[in-house]
């Protein structure tokens, strides 16, 4: 997509935002004291200036062209890294912290040892991954469990088995 | 004022202080001088851990790992030529070229110092300038304070370079945004769409461990970047700069003036004041001219002077008047808060323990820093040289386990995801996050003066205008908003008749 086009789908993106915000804001209860512009009118000055800003995007899109924001490849893998990020969220919801932070902290590892390390084989990126893995994920655990008394989640899947 | 500070050396002076100031100040040197990441990383990052610390020793560890940071970021500009932290980037033009030369002491040494020196008068001006304008601020009214959030906020989006309209959309996004959750005058919730979990709003915790952490990290791992090498650079031991500081006391003096000035000013920060700095001092250095850009040891005490003296400015609005001038003091504010302080004019009367110890703090910080910088410079180029395979996971980890933390559920890991994700989007379409965050802070404080006004007002909107501090503001805004119009609307202007002319002449 070029510069121009970029622009003219940011706008619709900009406008269409406004008008998601802009219906639902009209449905909020007005104000409760006198003087007082009330809830409504925040969200308002929001929505009119996303609204314009969008407006002008499409009307006055940028001409000049600019590098590429991410290449293809790059685009594949922040969406690789990010697919790890959303496994963060389903495993430390599914199984709890004791099992998913070693598991990311391992899995992230080996993902980045490609490129800081290239010319290591496999195998010893894989064992100083999991070592690695096996060793902060613990420091973590007693970091937040023992030293901050912090509640992490257990698994919501256990507490299904035990049912 | 002195007692305050005697009270807290006296609270600072345990081991744990001690140990938590030192901890601080190796750690923002760590990260500030690995380029990508800087201490604003590592700030977001902690700052759930410290729900369950002593308020003091949180607050002492922040200012710690701030000044580590800001000063750390010369490491990487000097010894790759890359900068570890955008404030760095003017001193990566004179220093990386002696490391060429091979000679990486003599501009380390210079900024270690000059590092010292712009951050401990920095911090002694804003302990004498917060008292003042707490005074002036206590007198001053919702008017006042919703013209200064625009001012802030108008000077932020003023940075948009080239695309003001995209850094006004910014705004317009974070002000929609901010409107979900409590009402700021009733309390009651707005525009949830019915789901309790938005009842709070966002927190802007989860919001910029999503925008700068997660994001950060994956941009480093699309773009393949790699750990730097730097372990074949030899750094010997520190050398006092004595003659070169001498020769550059104009120089240090008039970097210290615009770094400070410019620290103080909301959203401007220290990436723009090293540049400035850099480039007065080169005008006026009509001797040297041709040396600047080749290994000039004035264009290494210029950033680095403006680069620390911004500290101490950005602290005075935000101590003070309870307005954070850039994303790092975003993040004291929440530390403050977590632990139940509320900045602003108000803090000086009901709470200046906590303030001077603040200060004391970054006094006692910045002189580890000097330490940790004279005694560990060998070590520098072992310190660009660590491997992201170890240290990006466990930011990682820490990041969206802080994010639970933060909202106490699962929620708060899926805002943090989304904020990525906006994150991303942003940088796509070329709309800028600064204006974005900024405007994400002020949004409750300007909504709620806004309508606190207009309650008691008699002529309404008018009244905003017809307070002078208040007009004042409006204008100052109004102003940055124009010029950054008008301006570039010129430059194109003529740039278009210079290449008509030069065509016609053709």
């Amino acid at each position: 997509m070029n510069t121009k086009q970029k622009d003219r789908v940011l706008g619709v993106i900009l406008l269409l935002i406004s008008l998601f915000f802009f219906y639902f804001t009209m449905q909020q209860e007005a104000a409760r004291f006198e003087g007082d512009p009330g809830p409504k009118m925040f969200p308002l000055i929001g929505c009119v200036i996303t609204a314009v800003c969008g407006i002008l995007t499409i009307v006055h899109p940028d001409k000049k062209e600019h590098k590429a924001y991410l290449s293809k490849e790059e685009f594949k893998r922040a969406a690789k890294l990010f697919g790890l990020y959303a496994a963060f969220l389903v495993l430390i919801w599914g199984v709890g912290f004791m099992i998913t932070a070693p598991l990311l902290l391992f899995a992230i590892s080996v993902l980045f040892s490609f490129e800081s390390r290239p010319d290591d084989p496999w195998g010893k990126r894989i064992l100083r991954s999991a070592i690695y893995a096996v060793i902060v994920g613990g420091a973590l655990y007693l970091l937040y469990v023992t030293v901050l008394q912090t509640q992490l989640p257990t698994g919501a899947l256990w507490k299904l088995f035990k049912k | 004022m002195w007692q305050y500070i005697l009270d807290s050396l006296r609270a600072l002076a345990s081991v744990t202080g001690v140990l938590y100031i030192l901890l601080g100040s190796i750690v923002g040197l760590l990260f500030g001088s690995l380029p990508g990441l800087a201490g604003g990383t590592v700030m977001v990052m902690l700052l759930p851990i410290t729900y369950k610390m002593n308020p003091v020793l949180a607050l002492a560890l922040f200012i710690s790992i701030h000044i580590g940071s800001t000063s750390g970021g010369c490491i990487g500009s000097i010894l790759l030529g890359i900068p570890g932290t955008s404030s760095s980037m003017a001193t990566v033009w004179d220093g990386y070229e002696f490391t060429k030369r091979g000679d990486p002491v003599r501009p380390l040494s210079v900024a270690v110092v000059c590092n010292f020196i712009g951050t401990l008068p920095s911090i002694l001006i804003a302990m004498a300038a917060a008292k003042f304008l707490a005074d002036w601020g206590v007198k001053l009214g919702p008017w006042e304070y919703a013209a200064m959030c625009f001012c802030a906020v108008a000077m932020v989006v003023g940075l948009s370079e080239g695309n003001l309209v995209k850094g006004i959309a910014g705004v317009g996004l974070a002000i929609l945004l901010c409107s979900i959750g409590p009402d700021p005058i009733s309390g009651r919730p707005r525009l949830t769409f019915g789901n309790m979990y938005l009842y709070d709003g966002f927190n802007i915790i989860n919001i910029m461990l999503g925008m700068f952490a997660a994001k950060i990290i994956l941009l480093e791992y699309a773009r393949r970047t790699k750990t730097q090498d730097a372990s074949k650079i030899k750094v010997r031991g520190f050398k006092w700069p004595g003659k070169d500081i001498l020769d550059n006391l104009g120089n240090l003096i008039r970097s210290f003036i615009t770094g400070a000035f410019i620290g103080f000013l909301p959203g401007l920060g220290a990436p723009t004041s090293t540049v400035i700095a850099y480039s007065n001092e080169r005008n006026l250095d009509k001797k040297h001219k041709e040396l600047w850009g080749h290994g000039h040891i004035g264009g290494v005490i210029a950033p680095e002077v403006a680069n620390n003296a911004g500290i101490g400015g950005a602290m005075i609005p935000m101590l003070a008047l309870g307005i954070p001038g850039d994303a790092i003091m975003v993040q004291f504010l929440a530390v403050m808060s977590i632990h139940g302080v509320q900045s602003g004019p108000m803090l000086m009367t009901t709470n200046p323990e906590m303030v001077y110890m603040l200060y004391t703090a970054a006094i006692i910080a910045a002189l580890f820093v000097l330490l940790v910088e004279v005694g560990g410079m060998p070590l520098f180029p072992k310190f660009i040289s660590m491997p992201y395979h170890f240290l990006y996971p466990a930011i990682i980890v820490i990041s969206f386990v802080g994010a639970y933390m933060t909202a106490g559920n699962m929620m708060g890991v899926i805002v943090t995801l989304c904020a990525c994700l906006l994150g991303l989007g942003m940088d796509y379409f070329g709309v800028p996050t600064t204006p974005f965050i900024m405007m994400f802070i002020l949004s409750s404080l300007l909504e709620k003066n806004i309508r606190q006004g207009l309650n008691r007002s008699f002529d309404g909107v008018i009244d905003f205008f017809k307070r002078p501090v208040s007009l004042g503001f409006i204008v100052v805004g109004l102003l940055v908003l124009v010029l950054h119009t008008v301006i570039p609307a010129i430059k194109a202007a003529k740039e278009k008749k210079n290449a008509a002319a030069q065509t016609e002449a053709e």
